[in-house]
């Protein structure tokens, strides 16, 4: 088993969305997180197939079991920002021409996003993956994937490393249908795999964070992460 | 080998960055932090302006910004050419085009004698950025002003903005902002020289999200730390610098070199946080390795050569 403490000072964790809107998970997912760890691990999981709009995810990937830890939950902000998008209707489309392909028209649109990222992200079940995020961590690995980021490429990472002993944290327990939970603040529903291009083969889960910190890795809160 | 750098500008009053205005009042953009809310300024505010410097230290850029159109617009030259743009190279891009709209485009590009083998429809930003945030939280201050009442006559002038004088209501925030960046420099291996002037610009950063006419900002660093390392993250906080007394400190970074919680050589701090240090303290640092320079323009052409010369 490997756990990793990580601190940043903003993230976001965007659920599918398009429009004015644009809301963020309340936490970090599985599915960023395991994201995260195989960039860290210099493992390419996107794929191009020529054909589709939207970024694919490639096949063969390693699995995993993961569990992820509050030690302070963060905060929700939202911003107002002009953005560029590809418009939904004819807006700008006078403009098409000029992008060149890319996104031509600029609207308002509001931003989620959350600060005070400081998380544990605890992996398993894999072996030859956890020694290849430690490789990455210590800059022993070829990669390709650039600096990482979470959830938008401005939300750069402050500390990411392993941890022995961790302290006492939030660990988010996935609910199952006939659970009874007190009521908790902290329930949020977390993606655990996605699918860009198949919105209903997107695997997701209610997730609630035990009341009060914990020392160990509680079973309950392992979820496999399998493409 | 990456680069983490975060900079902090000097204190001016600014009203610069705005969301949505309420009527008439201009709005700075916040977020709540604690107890507080602070003004913040988008990474996508300083990343266009920092395309435009690009392109003043003579950068060719792709996309150029059409300052008279009816809302905000912007113009590109071509479809993403990373070696012929530094704006590409850079800042990468995102073309959706399903399979039909690929087959067009790579045939235009086949046209123009480009190589559509080596085009890509996406590309990652090499260069990271994060909101500035301010140091002082918003108190509530605005400026209010008004505009003169136009009575030029219609067979003159027919079109006016408004019939009367209006009052004009903006928040304005008097502070300095700190804001992190990071660069992977094996990506940046194939231009060099452009990496050197981006890392220029980020010491000359100016014109960041408008209204400058009334909020002249500057956004250039006035103290600075970098760390250059084959970490993959910065390994503290990048929002670390606090200013007390009105000395610039950055306890963290400082403390850890000189406690060997850092390996003193990957660092270099620059700008007023230097001049705010004591001799002892400056000695202490520099036994430790790290590299220090009163002014910060001169710390960045430092690093810049740093770079080049470890052959990265």
């Amino acid at each position: 088993m490997l756990i990793l403490y990580l601190q940043a000072p903003f993230a976001t964790f965007r659920t599918f969305t398009a429009g004015s809107f644009r809301p963020t998970a309340r936490f970090i997912t599985p599915s960023a997180a395991y994201g995260l760890l195989l960039n860290i691990a210099g493992i390419e999981m996107r794929y191009d197939d020529d054909k589709s709009v939207m970024t694919k995810i490639d096949s063969g990937l390693p699995e995993c079991s993961l569990a992820l830890a509050a030690l302070e939950f963060p905060e929700t902000h939202s911003l107002y920002q002009q953005i560029h998008n590809y418009p939904v209707g004819s807006s700008g489309k006078e403009r098409k021409d000029m992008a060149k392909g890319s996104k031509y028209n600029i609207v308002p649109a509001r931003r989620a996003f959350l600060s005070d990222i400081r998380v544990f992200i605890a992996l398993k079940g894999n072996d030859e993956l956890e020694e290849k995020v430690k490789k990455g961590l210590a800059g022993k690995k070829e990669r390709k994937y650039g600096l990482p980021f979470l959830g938008d490429n401005n939300f750069l990472i402050d500390r990411l490393e392993i941890i022995t002993e961790p302290e006492p944290a939030h660990w988010y327990i996935p609910l199952k249908a006939d659970d009874e939970v007190e009521y908790n603040e902290h329930i949020t529903r977390l993606t655990i795999t996605i699918d860009r291009s198949e919105m209903s083969k997107t695997r997701s889960a209610l997730f609630v964070p035990t009341k009060r910190p914990v020392k160990d890795v509680p079973q309950k809160a392992w979820v496999k992460v399998k493409y | 080998m990456n680069i983490f750098g975060t900079v902090l500008t000097y204190a001016a009053p600014s009203a610069n960055y705005r969301g949505e205005s309420a009527e008439n009042r201009s709005v700075l953009q916040k977020i709540t932090m604690g107890r507080f809310e602070y003004p913040v300024i988008s990474p996508e505010a300083i990343r266009n302006a920092l395309r435009d410097i690009l392109k003043e230290l003579g950068l060719p850029c792709n996309r150029e910004r059409l300052n008279d159109e009816e809302q905000l617009a912007v113009k590109f030259q071509d479809y993403p050419d990373p070696d012929r743009f530094a704006d590409d190279f850079f800042m990468g891009w995102l073309i959706a085009a399903g399979s039909n709209d690929r087959k067009k485009i790579l045939k235009e590009l086949k046209e123009r004698g480009r190589n559509p083998e080596i085009f890509t429809f996406k590309r990652d930003s090499l260069l990271r950025m994060n909101l500035a945030v301010a140091l002082e939280p918003y108190r509530y201050d605005s400026i209010f002003t008004q505009s003169p009442q136009d009575v030029t006559p219609k067979e003159i002038k027919s079109c006016k903005n408004a019939e009367n004088s209006q009052l004009l209501h903006r928040e304005v925030t008097y502070t300095p902002f700190q804001y992190p960046f990071a660069l992977n420099l094996n990506e940046c291996e194939q231009k060099k020289d452009w990496t050197k002037t981006l890392l220029k610009a980020i010491g000359q950063l100016n014109g960041v999200a408008g209204n400058h006419a009334r909020s002249y900002f500057e956004m250039a660093p006035a103290s600075i730390v970098i760390r250059l390392t084959d970490l993959l993250v910065a390994g503290y906080s990048t929002y670390g610098f606090e200013i007390k007394d009105n000395k610039h400190l950055f306890p963290e970074v400082i403390d850890g070199i000189l406690h060997d919680d850092y390996p003193g050589s990957e660092f270099y701090i620059g700008g007023k946080v230097v001049k705010d240090m004591d001799e002892t303290q400056i000695n202490c640092l520099k036994e430790k390795g790290a590299t220090l320079e009163k002014n910060p323009q001169k710390l960045i052409d430092i690093v810049a050569e740093k770079m080049l010369a470890s052959g990265e």
